[in-house]
């Protein structure tokens, strides 16, 4: 069937997205005290590629700060795919719409928030390395993003109901 | 709840078990019995009028309104 496939091939996607964003995390976990060991190859580094000018304390604190929030908004990331991983799962079980569904999707609201909020501190960060003429992303509010964060809430508030609707249902003779 | 099913009451006064009702009616013996046992949160307009139909009954003869009593 059609829509077993789209769980399916949802369910893989999620599953490869968990592993990658985890590794991601780890690596952030790792390189922060690694920039302070191998603290002088890296100012070496940054003054060959942007010269003897550039404010090479500052950054390298940018770097750090922004590894160290990288942590966070991995964790925030990690908690989206877990729960619509395990929402994935009940729909292929074919009984989605429980209580249990709802809380998911709040969770997913509020990590989905926390991500936003990484998003404008990367905004600050895009700034940051703007003025110490450091290459960085472009970067421009998500607007998408806020969007997202006002339906998973929403949603949750959708499958709270709906839940409790089937209940009575349920209990209809 | 102070809406008290009296099923089984109707159901030994017209001499008929629970699974005979369900045949009549065609509604599972399962549902039946969630309903007879109080459990039921409500009872569809179609499955008052086949009841009533099956025992003979009007709606106020199966269920009864007992307030504060409760």
């Amino acid at each position: 069937m059609g829509d077993d496939r789209i769980l399916t091939f949802a369910r893989t996607i999620l599953r490869v997205m968990l592993i990658v964003n985890l590794l991601a995390v780890v690596g952030f976990v790792i390189a922060t005290p690694a920039s302070f060991l191998f603290g002088t190859a890296l100012s070496t580094h940054l003054i060959a590629k942007y010269g003897a000018t550039l404010d090479v304390a500052g950054a390298l604190l940018a770097l750090r700060l922004l590894m160290v929030m990288a942590v966070p908004c991995g964790i925030a990331i990690d908690v989206v795919f877990r729960n619509l991983l395990r929402i994935v799962d009940t729909v292929r079980e074919g009984d989605p719409f429980t209580a249990v569904n709802a809380t998911r999707l709040r969770a997913i609201g509020w990590a989905l928030l926390a991500i936003q909020l990484c998003d404008l501190l990367l905004g600050g960060f895009t700034a940051w390395f703007a003025v110490l003429h450091v290459q960085f992303s472009t970067w421009s509010p998500s607007f998408g993003g806020w969007i997202s964060v006002l339906m998973a809430f929403v949603l949750a508030h959708v499958f709270r109901r709906g839940a409790a609707m089937r209940d009575d249902l349920a209990m209809t003779v | 709840m102070p809406v008290v099913v009296t099923l089984d009451a109707m159901l030994h006064e017209r001499r008929m078990t629970l699974t005979e009702l369900a045949a009549a009616v065609d509604i599972s013996l399962a549902n039946l019995s969630i309903l007879k046992t109080g459990k039921a949160r409500a009872i569809r307009f179609s499955t008052l009028e086949a009841l009533c139909t099956a025992l003979d009954c009007q709606p106020g003869d199966i269920l009864h309104f007992e307030g504060d009593e409760a």
